[in-house]
């Protein structure tokens, strides 16, 4: 038994391997070509293994695995690069599954090929294969099938989505109406905080995430959800509760409302400030709490609200902008708002600063000046939240792959969970999602952190891994 | 059209029933207050019927359309066409259904119906369902929500992914990446930090003080946003905004509070030499006096606790005299005797800058107002005030010319005896004494001769014979030289009227001379103790006994 389950997973890893290395090298060369037909032939002899037991051969994607006829194809190390090389074709394919028929011949497996390469770059791939492969009748192939599992993974990544940029899309709508003098829309506000900190409860990774995408126009708006998240974040982590949760998730969303003042053409100036612009942008504060009270009229809510957008430029040792005549000791909000604001500031291009830094070296630079400016307390439980190695940050691992921190884990700083987005050669794959706390079964780490890298330096795109 | 729905199901007519009584209770809530019975049997019977469901199953799972409640497959109400589609209800702020567990406390479905029977339409209401239901934090009530009906611009996410994913990371960048030499680290990677008892401690007690003295904090925040403001435009916003906070602060019952930012306000109107910093921060001085500040002020005058004094005294102190017209209002609206006396006290202060504008009150159609102006009048002593009071002897209310006569005495005005003469014949009763005593007050010869004319006017004693103490009471206030011989007239000369009333007359007389208190009198009034009418007798012994105990005194 335990021999055959051997060899049968062996065939099936062959298979796999000999179907990855037959597309690629006839897209490098042509179906004709003598590796190609060399691979075709290694292939038959493998279904042809399985053709002994079973009388169809059905190699499924489903998520980031292979599945033979329903079992699922462990990957080992040296195989890696077919396998994900496999993924990623059936991914860009949009294919399911590809069925062989018992009475599959090495032509037919060459006309499949061929009917494939001619689909791969139309626009509806699938469509295309599925037609020009309608006369093979050994081969078929089909879509993904949707697996409870992942479907509700989907789903529930769908949810984050849609919650963070829906307070995006409220917080520019809440800039341009009060720009334009229209009333904005407070139960709305409500709503876009309540589902945030819902899903901060159950979901605290995905939509921390989001947080550390930055290549989007008009960032301000971003950067509002963003600090709104991650105050919110820092909330659950010293102990408020559900009703504090929303008061200072609101106060963080318009911590920044005062910029609505500030002309588009500074904001989101790609260089520095000039003096006089400085000088502008130094009003928010100052604009923000008017802003606010404007908006909301006086009430508890907004009186905090101004008191945070007034404040959260405003440091320890009371330097930072504005000048105060009649200091006062800066409310925890502010304290929180002002963390979660420098952080997300100095991560993006677009905030203070026009060099973006990478999120380990932002937190370093916090702590530099964590006595000065920022609340020391505050700050451990910051770190303890967004770890050592944030979301979004780069890392290139002992196995020479790259990847970027997914989520921290608490027990174990220095080894998050991350996405592999490259092989060890640097080849791009689809991220997978590995712990680096997993271990061998001798008890060492499978993989560990080499060092961190600029995602900026090298222009990786951190939402076609996090969005 | 109404519709409804056929119900085949035990269970669905159960719901049905749960769902009845809940849109019942959402109105009886809302009609009665928490203390009528009908609100606690609403409550009770409510729970009854969401309870008996748990008879066919631990859950109630209610789905919501837009017209209709589903159990199961099973439709079990249907609004369309009702007067109040219940189902639209929940169904438009995003809830697309409601799940009720067996577990179900009473008091949990009270918090639920309490919020289901808010009226969200109301403008100043910042929740919808959805948030009011978010935050009780049911522990037995759930649902499902789909937060889609929030979306304003579906393409904003579309579009924003679009833009997010627009340069995508390049092959060969991971090569880069591996290849680059390690980066001469200019920085020292962050370690974990751990967190000790004491920081969570600390940071407790922040938590717990968040939010106290948050007015205070504001004000100094809008102080130094009006010193910073840059121009005219933007220090007129500030003011703006000092005006709100002052008013929040008097919403809140701050006086206090809102006196703190008048205060300060006066200290940057004294400093300034910008006229208009001056001007446009006068304009909040005056505010103080506004209609809308007045009647929260108001509110808490009719209140016992409301006001300190000093609170008001120093409120009273920065009105200008703009804030007569609201004051003279608020004294309209007062409704206890405490509010109205503390408002008085306060116009009398402000309104001495103006007389004019005090008098203006004379106008009201309310008489009470008219005779509360009239005794502020009198109060501010003001040497114009009298001209004012004067008009109000022709006033149609007799407690206003009472009022007013008292005021012409107050003043010693001599200049309008003659008007006060004529009072002495007024219909009423009482504005007659209080003239004859004004008259008695001002010691002059003309009322002296009007009272006496008065008192011996024949038809007196028929009209009213109690009338006559008061005005002899009057006459007591003359020099004894002046009314004695009058009053001897009477005692011994032979009656100008009839018997019964003779007597009478004398011992009022009597009661004059023991008012008057001069030594002088002791003879006569001797002599009349031993009169054979009782009356007079009495009389004669009281008044000998006042003057002896004023001679000791
Ligand atoms: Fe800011
Ligand atoms: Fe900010």
């Amino acid at each position: 038994m335990q021999k055959k389950g051997d060899s049968s997973e062996r065939v099936a890893k062959g298979i796999v391997n000999q179907l990855a290395a037959i597309i690629r090298t006839s897209q490098i060369h042509n179906p004709q070509n003598v590796a190609v037909l060399k691979s075709v032939d290694r292939l038959m002899e493998l279904l042809t293994v399985v053709f002994g037991e079973e009388s169809a051969v059905n190699l499924e994607l489903v998520g980031e695995y292979f599945y033979l006829n329903e079992s699922r194809i462990k990957v080992s190390m040296d195989q890696l690069i077919n396998f994900d090389y496999l993924v990623h074709e059936y991914k860009k394919l949009g294919l399911g599954s590809i069925t062989f028929g018992n009475d599959v011949t090495a032509e037919d497996i060459q006309a499949f090929l061929k009917a494939y390469l001619s689909a791969a770059f139309t626009d509806v791939p699938f469509d295309e294969l599925a037609m020009a492969a309608g006369g093979i009748s050994s081969i078929s192939v089909a879509i993904p099938r949707v697996e409870k599992d992942t479907k509700e993974e989907t789903d529930i990544r769908k949810t984050v989505k849609a919650t963070y940029f829906n307070a995006v899309s409220y917080t520019k709508g809440v800039f341009e109406k009060i720009k334009s003098g229209e009333k904005a829309n407070i139960k709305r506000a409500k709503r876009a905080v309540q589902s945030m900190v819902d899903v901060l409860l159950t979901e605290e990774e995905l939509l921390m995430g989001m947080t550390a995408i930055k290549d989007y126009d008009d960032y301000t708006y971003h950067h509002c959800v963003n600090v709104s998240i991650l105050s919110i974040a820092m909330g659950q982590k010293i102990g408020l509760s559900k009703s504090q949760l929303q008061e200072l998730g609101m106060v963080a969303l318009f911590h920044d409302l005062g910029k609505m003042e500030v002309p588009q053409e500074v904001l989101n100036k790609p260089t520095s400030f000039t003096d006089d612009e400085w000088k502008i942008v130094k009003k928010h504060p100052m604009w923000g709490v008017r802003a606010i009270l404007n908006m909301k009229g006086f009430d508890e809510l907004s009186i905090k609200a101004g008191i945070v957008a007034f404040e959260h430029h405003i440091y320890r040792d009371n330097t930072g902008y504005p000048d105060r005549r009649f200091p006062h000791d800066l409310d925890i909000f502010t304290r929180i708002v002002s963390l979660a604001d420098q952080y997300d500031g100095m991560t993006s291009s677009r905030v203070y600063s026009r060099t973006p830094m990478s999120p380990e070296k932002a937190l370093s630079l916090m702590m530099e000046r964590v006595e000065s400016q920022l609340d020391p307390r505050l700050f451990k439980f910051f770190v303890n939240m967004v770890g050592i190695f944030p979301v979004g940050t780069a890392l290139m691992l002992k196995s020479r792959e790259i990847a970027l921190v997914y989520g921290a884990n608490m027990s174990i700083p220095d080894r998050p969970r991350v996405l592999v987005i490259s092989d060890t050669d640097g080849r791009k794959v689809q991220g997978h999602l590995v712990d680096l706390a997993e271990k061998d079964q001798d008890g060492t780490f499978k993989n560990s952190i080499a060092r961190t890298l600029d995602p900026n330096k090298f222009k990786i795109n951190l939402a076609e891994y996090l969005l | 059209m109404e519709k409804t729905p056929e119900i085949s199901t035990p269970e669905g007519k159960c719901a049905a029933e749960a769902i009845a009584s809940l849109q019942r209770a959402r109105k009886n809530l809302r009609i009665y207050p928490k203390n009528n019975p009908i609100y606690m049997r609403t409550v009770e019977e409510t729970y009854n019927k969401t309870m008996d469901f748990f008879e066919f199953g631990d859950t109630l799972e209610l789905r919501i359309q837009r017209n209709e409640f589903m159990l199961g497959d099973e439709e079990v109400y249907n609004g369309t066409g009702q007067e109040e589609n219940f189902a639209l209800f929940f169904f438009r702020d995003g809830i697309r259904s409601i799940t009720f567990t067996s577990e179900l406390k009473v008091d949990e479905l009270l918090k639920f119906l309490s919020a289901i029977a808010v009226d969200l339409d109301r403008e100043e209401v910042e929740e919808d369902l959805v948030t009011l239901l978010w935050e009780k934090d049911f522990a037995n009530i759930k649902y499902k929500v789909d937060d889609s009906v929030l979306v304003e611009d579906e393409n904003f996410q579309q579009q924003a992914e679009d833009k997010a994913r627009e340069n995508p990371t390049e092959e060969g960048v991971m090569q880069q990446a591996q290849e680059a030499p390690p980066e001469d680290d200019d920085f020292t990677p962050i370690t974990p930090m751990p967190v000790t008892d004491e920081d969570l401690e600390i940071l407790a007690r922040d938590i717990e003080d968040y939010g106290k003295g948050y007015i205070d904090k504001l004000t100094d925040i809008v102080f130094d946003m009006l010193y910073a403001s840059g121009n005219i435009d933007e220090f007129k916003d500030v003011v703006r905004i000092i005006q709100s906070s002052v008013e929040h602060s008097a919403s809140n019952d701050d006086l206090p509070g809102a006196m703190k930012i008048f205060q300060r306000v006066k200290e940057v109107v004294q400093k300034t030499k910008s006229e208009n910093v001056s001007k446009a921060l006068n304009e909040v001085l005056r505010s103080a006096g506004s209609g809308s500040l007045m009647r929260i002020i108001g509110s808490c005058l009719d209140d016992k606790d409301g006001i300190k004094d000093e609170d008001f005294k120093e409120y009273v102190g920065i009105l200008s005299t703009s804030a007569i017209p609201q004051m003279i209002e608020l004294l309209g609206e007062l409704q206890t005797i405490q509010g109205r006396k503390k408002a008085i006290m306060a116009l009398t202060f402000v309104g001495k800058r103006d007389i004019g504008a005090v008098s203006k009150g004379l106008q009201d159609k309310r008489w009470y107002v008219v005779r509360n102006i009239i005794l502020v009048l009198r109060e501010t002593k003001h040497k114009n005030a009298l001209q004012h009071i004067v008009k109000g002897l022709a006033h149609e209310e007799p407690r206003v010319r009472r009022e007013a006569i008292k005021g012409i005495s107050d003043f010693g005005g001599i200049k309008y005896i003659d008007r006060l003469v004529d009072m002495l014949y007024d219909e009423d009763k009482g504005v007659s004494i209080a003239a004859a005593s004004a008259l008695g007050k001002l010691r002059h010869r003309v009322g002296m001769e009007a009272l006496i004319a008065r008192i011996t006017d024949k038809n007196l004693l028929e009209e009213d014979a109690s009338l006559l103490r008061k005005y002899f009471e009057a006459l007591s206030f003359f020099k004894y030289d002046d009314v004695i011989g009058f009053l001897e007239d009477i005692l011994k000369k032979n009656p100008f009227f009839g018997r019964a009333t003779y007597n009478e007359m004398k011992a009022v007389a009597v009661y004059c001379l023991g008012l008057l208190g001069d030594q002088r009198s002791m003879g006569l009034l001797e002599e009349l103790r031993g009169s054979k009418v009782k009356q007079i007798a009495d009389a004669a012994n009281t008044a000998i006994k006042r003057i002896q105990r004023a001679k000791k005194g």
